[in-house]
């Protein structure tokens, strides 16, 4: 267990512990961090941008950065919210730098209107075969994707973190650079939004 | 007593918000005790908290999914190869940036050389002074002395003032005899 002079609640945390030793020089703790959040990261980063081979890119480069920040680290937070804050970032900046060179669009519609319309299409499309049939788990998927498209960049992002990540209102604000009412106000949105796209497949 | 559409709107959308951080566990126990109470008594409430749990529930249909099977390698050996490439061009980095800083500050080095020189000078002031009174004070013994000073071409042959001296003094004594 790596010491400390002055007492820090996260040095409790497995994963702070792992990226002191890493400061001291410890290169298999850094690889061990790699093995503990790589699927998170991607998972994230996928769902975000729902290209697999950029979202390892950028999973790829989160860890560099916290490689090339291990120096300057100290523990003012949970470890995987120091993580997931990199991550947003990065996925902001990408994103920012997309819109500007004009180039595709890295998530659907942020209008549940639209995602319904076309999701009402491709259900038309597979109930042509079979009028009876019941969605199954591909297209059940496939409509949440979509319903997950229809939100803004922030609302999916707090989606994600809380769903996925299991982040508690002031984890997401602290990644986000939000305060706990407006993450409130983000997710009521959020899930608001999800129900009008969702309901009616329940 | 009629209320504004936005004031309901707003209370509604307050009511909503109250109902999802519910149900992400995260209120107060006042906050929280409210809300059963209204989940107790008002039905749509509860249809609503129902629908909003069950459309949640529904993104655990996303697939899953993981890194390939040489991401953590590639990861490692890229990290890796990026440190030895930053660690070749910082030394690099810190002499141009040592050169810049210094073309920034060009008075610095001026500053420097003119310390230094007004040191050397005072150095070179200060021996001076000294060999000044050194003179000085030859010249006093001197005078001090001046009666030795017609006898000067014998003063080679003697080491020191005190021998002169001791010299001196046998002289005077022999003169005072009477010549035979």
């Amino acid at each position: 267990m790596v010491s400390q002079s002055l007492p820090n609640q996260y040095l409790a945390d497995p994963d702070v512990q792992l990226m002191m030793q890493v400061i001291s020089g410890d290169d298999s703790a850094f690889e061990d961090l790699v093995k503990r959040y790589q699927d998170r990261l991607i998972g994230f980063f996928y769902h975000l941008i729902r290209d697999r081979t950029a979202a390892e890119d950028m999973a790829q480069e989160v860890f560099m950065r916290v490689y090339k920040a291990r120096e300057r680290y100290t523990a003012r937070a949970r470890f995987s919210t120091w993580l997931f804050r990199i991550a947003h970032n990065l996925a902001s900046n990408q994103k920012r730098g997309l819109a500007r060179r004009r180039e595709i669009p890295l998530s659907g519609s942020s209008d549940p209107e639209e995602a319904v319309r076309r999701e009402q299409e491709f259900l038309a499309e597979k109930s042509a075969l079979m009028p009876t049939r019941q969605i199954d788990s591909k297209e059940t998927q496939h409509i949440v994707r979509n319903a997950l498209d229809s939100l803004n960049e922030r609302q999916k992002t707090a989606v994600l973190l809380h769903k996925f990540e299991g982040m508690s209102y002031q984890d997401i604000g602290e990644i986000m650079d939000l305060n706990v009412v407006a993450v409130k106000s983000l997710l009521s949105r959020a899930r608001g939004n999800l129900k009008e796209v969702l309901e009616r497949h329940l | 007593m009629s209320q504004q559409p936005e004031s309901v709107d707003e209370d509604l959308d307050e009511k909503l918000t109250e109902l999802v951080s519910y149900l992400d566990g995260e209120l107060d126990d006042t906050q929280m005790n409210e809300i059963e109470r209204l989940l107790l008594t008002d039905s749509a409430a509860r249809s609503h908290a129902d629908i909003l749990s069950r459309t949640w529930g529904l993104l655990d249909s996303l697939d899953d999914v993981s890194a390939s099977g040489q991401f953590t390698q590639q990861t490692l050996a890229t990290i890796s190869a990026e440190v030895i490439k930053d660690d070749r061009t910082s030394a690099g980095r810190r002499v141009q940036n040592l050169a810049k800083t210094l073309a920034q500050y060009k008075i610095v080095p001026y500053f420097l050389v003119g310390i230094f020189g007004a040191g050397v000078g005072l150095a070179i002031a200060g021996m001076a002074q000294e060999k000044r009174e050194a003179e000085s004070n030859v010249n006093a013994v001197a005078l001090e002395h001046i009666d030795l000073l017609p006898s000067i071409e014998l003063y080679d042959l003697v080491p020191n003032v005190a021998t002169l001296k001791a010299l001196k003094l046998s002289s005077e004594e022999t003169q005072t005899e009477p010549d035979e």
